[in-house]
């Protein structure tokens, strides 16, 4: 477990914060493959506060727009950023992508582009961990918009049915894709689900950090003992569903107000009058962040484009034949002679 | 300084095109590495273009408004960075030399399509490994096709003496079908061997009636009078002396006999075997019926045993079974014939050792020009030893 | 444990038995699984002697039983997941094609999925369209899933045994019509090589090729063909159809120059389809007919015995299609 000062919360909210704006970047400079880039700026609270709660041996799935969560748990933005641009440098060697990183050395048993895909995945590491005695729990992160997903409701109840050492947390950014939540449910009260199910459910608002340090707290410590738990947190989505959209299902005035509740700036203006940092601490610590995050860029950049036979690897375990690629088959079969 | 030349950026997974939407940097302007230069509307996003270097915009060469194509040129700027993607002045041309010309497209007219003739792939392959052409080759397949059997016959046919290429022509014996023969035909085919195998008239799928034996001599005649080359005749039973009398009408089409368990060689013969065909058996009576006939009829299941009581309509065949059998003696006589062949065709018999419908001593009273071969099976030598059968049948 | 009598079965618990004593990590879980039995009382009384911690009764939640499956399996366990029948497999498609299926792949190779998914499929209990359909084609377009399809009571054993020594995730398709079938099993004897194809019946004329219950049809229709036409027809059990055993087909096909493939799945886009298709390309020059596919009528199933029996390919259509193949 992380340590939980407001300046090192302040320290990762930034970096997941320059992170996204870098990843938006690279896309912009052509060296994103695909434009399938979910950003989590204004999300930083949910990452980071939950994820200073995990320790070593812990697991966790992650949704489309898990970045952040990665990084907050210790990602190395060199090798998630060459990952984002598909080069052999990264996480999962340019196969996985923004939506499918993963790593198994920091229990991150993946990234996942289906809505609630991930969710059931931490039941069966509970089942693991319960088997293993190890002591470990396994955090799924998820949007809102999961929450319309029938596979969240069937997990939950196996959780809560078998008392499995699984945290649920839903960083309710209040929009899957263009649809408001309150658009999509007609109680977005969304603890309550899970309350009904028999966890322990709380609501916490992500503006303060702090608070949602708190609140993993205390549920990550119930999930361990075996009440499964289940965290919803409120924040905005600053920008649209992939990258910067135009948002034509919002209006600006709303986007004005939701992108006030800035988790990054309120831990700053906290640190400021509290003391804790100056402005030139901080700008510096702000300078030294987007030094690391240009870095990632570059490493990005320069790494090496996966080699063509690695397409046909991983499929299967490596003990096993690849499959045949197309055009060999069809070479042999249309040969001459 | 280098002067590049900035194309549209692709904003989006499908973007083709964009609306400028403002220029938020002047010519003559200066910028840093992430300073918005340009907002871009597509249909999904609005999108700022930060620049990817220090430089100065030296001239916007769209207007605010402009739908522009990804990658055609949108300003002039000059920078002493490194732009991903964006080479020197040549850019721009390369672009616009990479639009498709409005050339005219022909269209290529297909070939007229030669006429092959029809072949399995494992025919043509035969034939263009003894580089033969199939125009050269009749087929004897499915709806005329060339087979690898017909290749085969074609290819043997020019290196071997005229009767191993011979095919075959199968008659069946009272009661049976062409399907009989089946077993003994994949295997003469592994041989390359061809034949043909019909049911006669008053059997099977032959919708023509047989009142007698004369009927089914005539119309054997005629089938092989229609056959473009001399065939190998091969009979069974009854079939064995349609085969002979046939052979003796037609000898140009008959290049060689053989007889499997002929009757007409003797007098005896199992008359309850016959009638019992005859009167229609149902499935019980026919299973009795087929444990004469030999140990590989005697294994026919279930199935089998009813659609072959299916085929045999009963007084279909009562007629013919009078004319040629009364009691359990014979009505007909095949070693006259067989005796007028001599010295014409080269003529073979089988006999089962055990067979239970035709006494095998029958033998004896074949004419000497008759090669006889005496092998471990029934009444049905063609079924319980198909490959020793195929043997001295494919023998040249 | 020497050679013994069994059942399709009994052969198919003892393969989760044996596991289950010899693999701590090994855990079974499934609707109905403990203390009913399963369904089809494969799994009966394993629950008394492993515990409710390793034989676990789930709610009705196919997907999350999927997904569990998949969650334990990349954390160290190796999970059974009984699907009860794989009609069902629809609610579980997004895990097991999105999650199970690509999870090595898309992670780099970091780590694989080493589940197997058991389930049942088939026709011959008049359990109607929703129960009786044969999906394995489902299963089979879909890269990193491995496919078992026992036919015998000897492969009930063996194929599971198997399957639980892959690093991939397996779907192992039991057929409902085969459970009380009698055979034998031994437990000790060198089985036929994961992978590879079984040939039950050889025959130079035919191969016919095919898995799963069909098996039993083609050596009966082989039997008819052979007593009945003299057509000796090849009967090769595929056994497994990812991976698929195409090695084995090439010869035979090559050696006969004319193949059949039977399934009992619906004839468009089926296995028999893809088989059918790989054999014309690699063998198209040793053939003498077209390769002909003998598979399920594009129909749902019926409750009707009758018209059940009819959707799918008896010994009688597949015997009388090898003969049309002998003009």
């Amino acid at each position: 477990m992380k340590n939980t000062t407001l300046p090192q919360l302040y320290q990762e909210m930034r970096r997941v914060r320059t992170f996204e704006e870098r990843v938006g970047e690279l896309f912009v400079r052509g060296q994103s493959a695909g434009s399938m880039l979910h950003l989590s700026i204004g999300e930083e609270s949910a990452a980071v506060g939950v994820c200073a709660r995990m320790r070593d041996g812990d697991t966790f799935t992650t949704h489309h727009r898990g970045h952040g969560i990665f990084l907050a748990r210790g990602a190395d933005p060199d090798r998630m950023m060459a990952e984002i641009a598909g080069k052999d440098t990264g996480y999962c060697h340019g196969k996985g992508g923004s939506m499918h990183i993963a790593d198994m050395g920091l229990g991150h048993l993946g990234a996942n582009a289906i809505v609630g895909g991930g969710i059931p995945a931490v039941v069966g590491a509970g089942l693991s961990a319960r088997h293993q005695k190890s002591g470990a729990v396994s955090v799924a992160f998820f949007g809102d918009g999961a929450t319309g997903q029938g596979i969240l409701y069937e997990s939950m109840n196996m959780a809560a049915l078998w008392k499995l050492p699984v945290m649920f947390v839903c960083i309710n950014n209040q929009y899957g894709m263009g649809t408001r939540i309150d658009q999509a449910t007609a109680n977005p009260d969304l603890h309550e689900r899970a309350a009904a199910f028999g966890l322990a459910a709380r609501t916490v608002d992500g503006l303060e950090v702090e608070d949602v340090v708190e609140a993993a707290t205390d549920l990550m410590e119930q999930a361990r003992g075996g009440t499964p738990a289940f965290l919803a947190i409120d924040c905005y989505r600053f920008y649209g569903h992939a990258r910067k959209d135009k948002s034509p299902y919002r209006e600006e005035l709303e986007e004005e107000e939701g992108r006030k509740k800035d988790p990054v700036l309120q831990a700053r203006e906290k640190l400021l009058t509290t003391g804790l940092m100056d402005t030139a601490e901080l700008d510096a610590l702000d300078d030294e962040i987007a030094r690391e995050m240009d870095a990632a860029i570059d490493f990005a950049i320069a790494g090496e484009e996966p080699q063509m036979q690695s397409m046909f690897r991983d499929v299967y375990a490596p003990t096993e034949p690849e499959p045949e690629p197309v055009r060999t088959r069809l070479d042999r079969i249309l040969a001459q002679g | 300084m280098t002067t590049l030349t900035l194309p549209m950026p692709r904003l989006g997974e499908t973007m083709e095109e964009g609306t400028i939407a403002e220029w938020l940097v002047k010519p003559g302007q200066s910028f840093k590495r992430g300073d918005p230069l340009v907002e871009v509307e597509t249909d999904k996003t609005l999108v700022e273009y930060p620049a990817l270097g220090d430089g100065t915009l030296r001239e916007t060469l769209v207007r605010p408004g402009d739908v522009v194509e990804v990658g055609a040129p949108i300003a002039m700027i000059e920078t002493d960075d490194l732009w991903d993607g964006i080479k020197g002045e040549e850019t721009a041309e390369a672009a616009v030399e990479n639009v498709p010309a409005q050339s005219t497209v022909t269209t290529a007219q297909p070939a007229p399509r030669a006429a092959t003739p029809r072949a399995t792939p494992l025919a043509r392959r035969i034939a263009k490994t003894n580089g033969i052409s199939l125009d050269d080759i009749s087929g004897t397949g499915r709806r005329g096709r060339i087979e690898a059997a017909d290749v085969r016959l074609h290819v043997s046919g020019r290196s071997r003496p005229a009767t191993a290429s011979l095919a075959a022509y199968f008659v069946h014996g009272f009661a049976g079908l062409g399907s009989n023969w089946a077993a003994l035909r994949a295997v003469l085919q592994r041989k390359g061997m061809a034949s043909v195998a019909p049911d006669l008239p008053g059997h099977g799928r032959n919708a023509a009636d047989a009142p007698d034996v004369e009927t089914l001599v005539d119309w054997l005649v005629g089938e092989l009078e229609n056959q473009p080359e001399p065939v190998h005749l091969i009979g069974h039973s009854l079939g064995a002396y349609l085969a002979t009398q046939a052979a003796l009408r037609a000898p140009l089409k008959t290049a060689r006999l053989t007889l499997l368990a002929p009757a007409g060689c003797g007098p005896e013969i199992n008359g309850s075997f016959v009638r019992g065909m005859a009167q229609g058996p149902n499935r019980g009576a026919l299973a009795h019926l087929m444990r004469m006939l030999g140990p590989k009829a005697s294994q026919l299941d279930a199935d089998a045993l009813s659609a072959m009581a299916e085929g045999l309509v009963a007084g279909r065949l009562s007629s013919l079974a009078a004319t040629t059998v009364q009691g359990n003696v014979q009505g007909i006589d095949t070693l006259a014939p067989l005796l007028a062949l001599a010295g014409k065709i080269p003529v073979t018999a089988i006999f089962g050792l055990n067979d239970q419908v035709i006494p095998r001593d029958h033998v004896f009273h074949l004419p000497p020009h008759v090669a006889c071969h005496m092998v471990a099976a029934g009444h049905m030598p063609h079924w319980d030893a198909a490959d020793v059968v195929a043997d001295i049948v494919a023998a040249p | 444990m020497a050679l013994q009598e069994t059942t399709y079965r009994d052969a198919l618990r003892l393969a989760l038995h044996e596991a289950m004593q010899t693999d701590d990590t090994v855990i079974l879980l499934g609707e109905e699984v403990g203390r009913y039995g399963g369904a089809y009382g494969v799994t009966k009384d394993l629950i008394k002697e492993f515990g409710a911690d390793r034989v676990i009764d789930t709610p009705i939640s196919e997907a999350a039983i999927v997904g569990t499956a998949v969650g334990a399996a990349m954390t160290g366990l190796r999970p059974v997941a009984e699907l009860m029948y794989v009609d069902f497999i629809g609610m579980t498609m997004d895990q097991l094609a999105n999650q199970a299926a690509k999870i090595r792949y898309m992670f780099g190779g970091q780590i694989g999925v080493p589940m197997v998914l058991r389930t049942q499929g088939g026709t011959g209990r008049s359990a109607g369209a929703q129960h009786s359909q044969s999906l394995e084609a489902y299963v089979m377009h879909t890269p990193g899933l491995r496919l078992a399809m026992p036919a015998t009571v000897e492969d009930a054993y063996h194929l599971l045994r198997q399957s639980l020594q892959q690093p991939d995730p397996v779907v192992f398709i039991e057929h409902k019509g085969l459970y009380t079938m009698k055979g034998t099993v031994d437990a000790d004897a060198e089985p036929v090589a994961w992978g590879q194809a079984n040939l039950l019946r050889a025959g130079a004329d035919l191969v016919i090729v095919t898995y799963s219950r069909q098996v039993h049809h083609a050596l009966v229709a082989a039997q008819t063909l052979h007593s009945e036409h003299g057509i000796n027809a090849a009967v090769l059990d595929l056994r497994t159809l990812n991976p698929l055993d195409f090695d084995t087909i090439r010869p035979l096909v090559e050696d006969a120059g004319r193949a059949m493939v039977v399934s009992e799945g619906v004839m468009t886009c089926g296995v028999a389809a893809e088989l059918a298709a790989r054999i014309t390309e690699e063998c198209f020059d040793f053939l003498e007919d077209p390769v002909v596919r003998v598979a399920g009528e594009d129909i749902p199933i019926s409750v009707s015995p009758l018209l059940e029996q009819n959707s799918v390919p008896t010994p009688e259509l597949i015997a009388e299609t090898a003969r049309k193949m002998f003009p």
